[in-house]
């Protein structure tokens, strides 16, 4: 779950420059898109599950390799 | 909550299972279809009981919770009224076509994702901060891998879904990054203040950085070249009128974000996107042209055709004038009507005929007459001869080119569209010419219900085509407004 990871460095990163825009104090802002963002990274995940559980259905397998019927 | 229409779409989009639950204690399945139908006929007639000044080049914000630097805002000028109604009509034509893949499925979920994708994309091109686009962005994105997922029993259509979500939830992530960079400067997400603050900030590597973001994750779900690879296979797999709204309005709504952050934000860097995006613009020309010419099944070729048209608006973009703006917005509804036409013209045969392959489709024209005529306009259309619409909106981003002093791109436009007439002049080939096979012998007319929605769009082919001045001048005022920064950041920051 590769894309989970990228979506906590966001995260991370909009917090890390809340920080440093305002000396002293966080930026409530950013704060706010770092909420929202995990709530939509949720439903992405939960979306990807689902396509896989489908494939595994299809395909048997989980190995990305044997998911290449569609390259012409 | 937001404007008028916004809030009448998601409204309508949240009630449809309602409406579903009504069709099936009623045994009335069309119940549902005419529900959505109508819902996004009434959204459109919102526009103009609503936008009348926009219409003529104000800009309408609405601001929840706190005041624009931080809180949810949205703004709407005639750029964005321009796309809201490319996708409401397009989103009406394509609802109104009948899906008899998934007969039998589930019609309630697929009309509600439907609406959902819709209001989505209108949502994207009212917001007037980064954040509130991003969300639209997700969820429009969401819909989508649902559309193209929708008939699960199917192999193809999984692998093009699971292919398709990792591709563009890496679009969507390096976006996000790209937006905390630009938080990370300015310390907001709005348009209009990002666009003043940034403006001396030429010198700093950090901007580079978002800027390349920017365009990686809109060009992906753009299909711009080298990430376009996702495009073909979600379009071959997913039901016809599903492809005719992705490969439509789906994909614009990418160039809707180029042009809205490039012309806003980054116009000061100009320099330093113009090449760059001149080059992807080329090379995703040249590949959509020759992957077209070596395909089989008739929606890939398609397909690879929207990845060609991709590259031309992206040409217009990069040359940044008024005019090849204008030109590339032109493309931008002549593109969505053809291609919506051809895609559901597409989806009658493969009806008719249960097949995808242009080989087993050869001659279909004689059996289909009305459906294989209109196919064959449209194709000539394309290919872009004089008398249909193509063929204005391509010369003016040629001519646009010339004017800027950028021959060499015009050129390189022209060879393309050359190259694009072989595939053209193929599909004419194979549906007309061709001796027909035992499938298109065995076919019939497409259902009344089918030919509606494709006779729809073949005559406002025929109409841009013949006459488009009102329609040139609309894209004209909507180029206007998104190059126009002043109006748009007074109209957000009081003076």
């Amino acid at each position: 779950m590769a894309l989970e990871v990228m979506l906590n460095a966001v995260n991370l990163n909009f917090i890390a420059l809340s920080s440093y825009r305002v000396s002293g104090m966080v930026h409530p802002l950013a704060h706010v898109f770092t909420i929202l963002s995990i709530g939509i990274g949720g439903c992405i995940i939960a979306l990807a599950f689902v396509i896989t559980i489908y494939a595994y259905r299809h395909y048997g397998t989980l190995d990305v390799r044997e998911l290449r019927r569609l390259k012409h | 909550m937001f404007t008028p229409i916004l809030d009448a779409m998601i409204l309508l989009t949240v009630m449809t299972p309602v409406m579903g639950l009504i069709s099936r204690k009623s045994k009335k399945v069309k119940v549902v279809k005419a529900y959505a139908m109508l819902a996004v006929i009434f959204a459109l007639m919102l526009i103009p009981l609503y936008y009348d000044g926009v219409l003529t080049g104000d800009v309408i914000l609405v601001v929840h919770g706190s005041s624009p630097p931080i809180g949810v805002s949205i703004a709407v000028d005639t750029f964005s009224i321009f796309m809201a109604s490319i996708s409401l009509i397009i989103g009406a034509v394509t609802i109104a076509f009948p899906v008899a893949e998934i007969e039998g499925g589930n019609i309630t979920s697929y009309y509600t994702i439907m609406l959902a994708i819709t209001s989505a994309m209108i949502g994207i091109v009212f917001s007037g901060d980064l954040f509130t686009l991003f969300i639209f962005w997700e969820t429009m994105c969401i819909s989508s891998y649902t559309l193209v997922a929708f008939r699960k029993e199917r192999w193809e259509a999984i692998e093009a879904s699971y292919k398709y979500l990792i591709m563009s939830a890496t679009g969507s992530m390096i976006l996000l990054f790209a937006l905390s960079f630009l938080y990370g400067l300015a310390g907001t997400l709005n348009i209009a203040y990002l666009s003043t603050s940034l403006a001396e900030g030429v010198e700093n590597p950090w901007m580079s950085i978002a800027l390349l973001m920017l365009i990686v994750g809109f060009g992906l779900q753009a299909g711009m070249a080298p990430f376009h690879t996702w495009l073909p296979d979600a379009h071959m797999a997913a039901p016809s009128p599903v492809s005719a709204i992705l490969s439509g309005v789906m994909v614009k709504t990418g160039i809707y974000g180029f042009i809205r952050v490039l012309m806003l934000i980054f116009a000061s860097m100009y320099g330093s996107w113009h090449i760059t995006l001149a080059a992807f613009a080329v090379l995703t020309m040249f590949i959509g042209n020759f992957m077209a010419l070596l395909q089989d099944d008739i929606k890939r070729l398609l397909a690879f055709s929207t990845i060609t048209n991709i590259g031309y608006i992206l040409l217009g973009v990069s040359i940044g004038s008024y005019r090849a703006v204008a030109g590339s917005l032109f493309h931008v509804l002549n593109h969505a009507v053809l291609k919506a036409l051809l895609f559901l013209c597409a989806g009658a045969f493969i009806y008719r005929g249960r097949t995808r392959s242009l080989m087993e489709l050869a001659g279909i024209r004689r059996t289909m007459p009305i459906t294989g005529t209109v196919f064959i306009i449209g194709t000539i259309a394309l290919i872009g001869l004089p008398p249909l619409n193509f063929f204005w909106s391509e010369l003016m981003i040629v001519t646009a080119a010339l004017e800027a002093g950028l021959p060499y791109l015009s050129l390189l436009m022209i060879v393309n569209v050359m190259l694009s007439s072989v595939y053209c002049l193929r599909l004419i080939q194979a549906t007309a010419l061709k001796e027909p096979t035992s499938i298109s012998k065995r076919a019939k007319e497409a259902p009344v219900m089918m030919l509606m929605p494709i006779l729809t769009l073949g005559l406002l082919c025929v109409l841009i085509g013949a006459y488009p001045v009102p329609f040139q001048a609309f894209a004209e005022a909507a180029a206007k407004a998104a190059l126009d920064q002043k109006t748009y950041i007074e109209a957000v920051i009081p003076p």
